[in-house]
């Protein structure tokens, strides 16, 4: 007796066991494409003008001001067409483990913003939406303001749609601390900048005498503070001001091996192993704090120190040449907004994408994303940060004459693109941590990527 | 008479010595262990500029108490700390009742594979989040529960924390004699008796660590809030923390007071209660 | 020491149904825990052993059944043995100097003293802080050149290394400041053991004349056995499955030099949405974890006291 209630009671929990399994096996293994068929939202009609307002929903990166700014942006494309919007923010760091994980379980935001590192995965696994039809519709838009290639290039498929429009680029200048410089009796770069004498050599030259000046003081910071010098995004610039690249214009060549690669990340290397002119790797002292004397960073950095009460004079100047000079392109990522093309509200989505890219939202935008729209780069708006900013000039030499006079590009995001980047950055802090000479890294690492390029 | 005065003296002094020692010791561990707090919390007084000065400022000059007025008054972290507040205090109640009566039936009754159960159980602590949080998270949304805080209560409670619990629970019970356990038998007690007036009046001192234990993951929990909760009405402290950064890194001052403000008051709890709870078991010393 | 059989006179029937009895609550006690485990956790973990004979994606709709090819694949990457080698390597630093040192601190701390709450309360700070937090503050303090660490040794003239980038120190510095991270818990654990400890069995061992350290050997360590085992089952599991602090202190860095298992398996899963071979990689830190616990758990009986 007392062994067949206690068969039964494990029998019980078996079964229970086995019901649980099936319940999550069947959940999990769902087809992202049928994942949102038994939300409820999707019975309610699409896109109705009348009757109860849509929810869209929309997932950014950012803090609370942000998507509380957002919603505000958006309060007259929601009256006109009878939706409400919902934004649920998260960090950058964190922002696309959430996206994948809500896309693969059907439960993903309506629109979302996808950064161009990782809009060759999400685009060719079909999540996002083609924008092109509503884009087009509307002519006052104007398809034709934005920089060459920004709008094609989110076509990873290859039938000519629009997956993706960009509110935000990355290319960056040079932040430097005038009352550093005037103190260290030091060349400033705007000296050079204005003798032609402007190279990398001369600035990572400049950095070891505000080192010699003063040991606590640090040269040249390239990347931002928290990077470790590591990644693609941190050496694209000065790999291409050097005429070469980590890779060919499609990703399917490694190209770093080249005379141009060896002798950019030489140059880096012995700046900050040799010349104590840069940051060495791991070090986390701020531009802000005073102590840097030239850091390169975005455009929306110049509000960090404007609104950081620094107690310093500080202006900003273009990036420095390489070899190449003016053939050397300059890097920019791009971020996108993009409509989940597996949501309720496609249509409704891509509009509100085209309602708060048009020029004038980009331009009440433009303090914090630098947008590639040729009316947005030359207005007044954008140039005229007030007070505590360096003056139109600079920024306009900056961030606006430099693109114009060097170009623009991005990199072609293969399918391993991330696994790509994290090889290159192994294979930096390799280098960094003397475990290879550069030669010898840079060569190891084109054995290691190759895996992960174009074929 | 003599020699024994000396060895007294002697011994005097040794304990005096043995007693400087130890207090030298704990000085030092305690130095090691409280800069990082020390430096949570200066940070947390300075302007943006002077937490990346070099030298570092020891001590904050000025002071300034814009960390915290932004983190309260332009954030909404009051609604974060409410979130974290209730959401860990229902898994923490759930972890003590469950792992309570989970630990006592496998610590001490016989029952027929139990041992295979405690280990199903103990596979709670083994496979990590980072992979089955995409089951988890697909079947809770299935289930409408996404961007519910049920999930983030549930989820530690029969995972990792429950398993935490049983384990620990079964540890203690099993320092309690079987003779007691017996002997109430005898008296004609039922075991839901037996486990309420003898098991847990006796189990204070382990429930009060588990109390501890599980508070502090689920205050501290972060991918899991992460992925299951999208807004931010909905969001905890550590979620509230990860969005102090912007483009170009994190904001240290705040981060640091809202690192401070969520770790300062537990501290404050722990060194009121610890008295009490380490009395607590002295007073269950009955066991063994 | 074995508990005494129950007293002999019920015998049959009676003492029988007593046990059918007690096995019934034995089941009724575990049930709630037991059937939220197989819901929240059995099923993912069933889950995940399926998908890692597939190649699923997280952002690729389709998935195939390809066997055992995910394991194939990852025990014959270099860098997945170099990641499981790590894991090991981190878990054989921690465990012991996690057992050991928090059990010195614990005697140190047990009694009563001027101030002993004071300092209870600082060993336990780190263990409220934010996992992420810690791995950020001392990231700071191990910078290369304006770290706190190497500031010092450079006012008594010695050039520090550069602590995180350095393929050698990257796993010890790791788990330094997991150590000063965990053992403030483990420490209050074995406080409230050894207050447990039956101070007759202490005073009786004393007038016998045994020394201290015997009797810390004989009797205090045996009686608190089931909270050394309770910690090192626990710090086992913890240090193989090791991460956060991993993420926010070195990044896996440099190189692959921190790679520990459950970074490679995020690496994997978030990084580049190759769910199958994470989930591979994930059953073999699974199994690799059953395994070491199943190993603690027989060899309990031959140390353990009170486990019969």
């Amino acid at each position: 007796m007392k062994k067949t209630i206690s068969l039964f009671l494990v029998l019980a929990m078996l079964l229970a066991a086995l019901s649980a399994c099936g319940d999550g096996g069947s959940a999990t293994s769902n087809p992202p494409a049928g994942g949102n068929t038994d939300t409820p939202a999707s019975s309610a009609p699409t896109d109705s003008p009348s009757g109860d307002p849509v929810e869209l929903t929309i997932s950014i990166w950012g803090d609370e001001a942000r998507a509380a700014a957002f919603t505000e942006s958006l309060a007259d494309f929601c009256a006109a067409n009878n939706c409400t919007v919902t934004i649920n923010t998260c960090a950058v760091a964190d922002y696309y483990d959430k996206l994948s994980t809500q896309l693969g379980a059907g439960t993903a935001s309506d629109v979302f913003w996808v950064a161009d590192s990782k809009e060759g995965t999400y685009i060719s696994g079909g999540w996002c939406a083609n924008l092109r039809d509503v884009l087009e519709a509307d002519a006052a838009w104007d398809i034709g303001d934005f920089y060459e290639n920004v709008l094609e290039r989110t076509d990873y498929i290859g039938d000519g749609g629009i997956y993706g429009v960009p509110f935000s680029f990355g290319v960056r200048a040079i932040f430097w601390n005038k009352t550093l410089f005037e103190a260290a009796g030091v060349k400033t770069p705007a000296e050079c900048v204005a003798d032609g004498t402007w190279t990398y050599e001369t600035m990572f030259d400049l950095g070891s005498q505000i080192n010699a000046y003063d040991s606590a003081k640090i040269g040249v910071r390239l990347w931002p503070v928290g990077n470790i010098g590591n990644a693609i995004n941190d050496f694209a610039d000065i790999w291409r001001a050097y005429g070469t690249d980590i890779v060919n214009s499609n990703s399917t060549e490694f190209t770093l091996d080249s005379e141009g690669g060896i002798k950019s990340t030489q140059l880096v290397y012995d700046a900050m192993f040799k010349q104590n002119a840069h940051a060495k790797p791991g070090d986390d002292t701020a531009f802000l704090s005073g102590n840097v004397a030239m850091a390169r960073d975005v455009f929306s950095y110049m509000r960090n120190i404007a609104e950081g009460s620094v107690d310093f004079e500080w202006d900003i100047v273009p990036q420095p040449y390489g070899d190449a000079g003016k053939d050397g392109p300059l890097y920019t990522g791009y971020a996108y907004w993009c409509a989940n093309a597996n949501g309720d509200h496609v249509e409704l989505a891509s509009k509100l994408i085209r309602y708060i890219t048009s020029s004038e939202k980009q331009l009440e935008w433009c303090g914090t994303f630098l947008t590639p729209r040729a009316s947005v780069m030359t207005s007044d708006t954008l140039l005229n940060r007030g007070e505590g900013y360096p003056s139109p000039e600079s920024i306009k030499a900056a961030f606006v004459d430099s693109v114009d006079e060097r170009g623009l590009t991005g990199y072609t995001a293969t399918a391993d693109w991330t696994l790509f980047q994290t090889t290159a950055e192994q294979y930096h802090e390799l280098i960094w941590a003397g475990s290879y000479s550069v030669e010898d890294g840079i060569a190891a690492l084109k054995e290691a990527s190759q895996q992960y390029l174009n074929r | 008479m003599k020699t024994k005065q000396i060895n007294n003296e002697r011994a005097r002094r040794a304990a005096i010595v043995r007693k400087g020692l130890k207090y030298a010791l704990c000085i030092l561990i305690a130095v090691v262990m409280l800069f990082p707090m020390y430096w949570m919390f200066t940070t947390s007084f300075k302007t943006p500029m002077n937490v990346a000065k070099f030298p570092p400022q020891w001590w904050p000059n000025p002071w300034t108490l814009e960390n915290y007025a932004e983190i309260f008054t332009q954030r909404p972290f009051l609604k974060y700390l409410w979130n974290s507040l209730y959401t860990a205090v229902l898994t923490t109640a759930g972890v003590v009742l469950f792992s309570s009566l989970a630990g006592y039936a496998f610590a001490k009754i016989k029952f027929r594979g139990s041992g295979i159960l405690f280990m199903v159980i103990l596979c709670g602590m083994m496979m990590p989040i980072e992979v089955t949080i995409i089951p988890i998270y697909t079947a809770l949304a299935s289930m409408g529960l996404a961007d519910n805080h049920l999930g983030i209560i549930i989820v530690p409670m029969f995972g990792y924390c429950g398993a935490f619990g049983t384990f620990l629970m079964r540890q203690n019970f099993l320092t309690v004699p079987s003779e007691l356990v017996q002997a109430a038998k005898l008296d004609g007690a039922s075991q839901p008796r037996i486990f309420l007036r003898i098991m847990m009046p006796m189990a204070v001192s382990s429930i009060s660590t588990l109390v501890i234990w599980t508070f502090l993951q689920s205050w501290n929990n972060f991918l899991l809030p992460l992925v299951l909760l999208s807004s931010s009405d909905n969001f905890t402290l550590p979620l509230g923390i990860s969005l102090l950064s912007n483009e170009s890194g994190m904001r240290w001052e705040l981060v640091m007071a809202a690192a401070t403000f969520s770790s300062v008051p537990i501290l404050i709890v722990f060194y009121l209660c610890q008295n009490k709870f380490m009395a607590s078991l002295s007073m269950s010393g009955m066991k063994g | 020491m074995t508990t005494k059989p129950a007293p002999k006179i019920q015998r049959g029937k009676r003492r029988r149904s007593l046990e059918y009895h007690d096995s019934i609550w034995g089941y009724c006690f575990i049930m709630p825990m037991f059937l939220g485990f197989l819901v929240i956790t059995i099923a993912p973990i069933i889950a995940t052993f399926v998908f890692s004979l597939t190649d699923k994606n997280m952002l690729r709709p389709d998935t195939t059944f390809v066997g055992l090819k995910n394991y194939a694949d990852l025990l014959s990457d270099p860098i997945f043995q170099a990641t499981v080698r790590q894991t090991l390597q981190f878990t054989l630093l921690l465990l012991p100097a996690n057992v050991i040192i928090s059990l010195l601190l614990a005697s140190l701390l047990k009694d009563k003293f001027k101030g002993c709450g004071f300092f209870r309360t600082a060993i336990f700070t780190p263990v409220v802080i934010s996992v992420t937090v810690w791995g950020v503050l001392w990231r700071y303090i191990f910078q290369t050149d304006n770290g706190l660490v190497n500031s010092l040794l450079k006012m008594v003239g010695i050039q520090g290394p550069q602590w995180l980038f350095n393929t050698t120190l990257a796993i010890p510095v790791s788990v330094f400041v997991t150590l000063v991270k965990g053992i403030g818990m483990n420490m209050v654990i074995f406080i409230a053991a050894l207050q447990d400890v039956p101070t007759e069995y202490m005073e009786a061992a004393a007038l016998d004349g045994a020394s201290k350290p015997r009797r810390f050997f004989s009797i205090t360590l045996p009686c608190i056995s089931p909270s050394i085992f309770l910690v090192l089952i626990l710090t086992t599991i913890n240090s193989l499955r090791v991460f956060a602090q991993i993420k926010a202190l070195t990044n896996g860095g440099p190189g692959t030099a921190s790679y520990v298992m459950v970074y490679y398996i995020y690496q994997m899963a978030f990084g580049s949405y190759k769910f199958g071979l994470a989930s591979a990689a994930s059953v073999i830190l699974f199994l690799i974890i059953v395994l070491l616990t199943v190993l603690q758990w027989n060899m309990r009986k031959r140390w353990v006291y009170h486990e019969d």
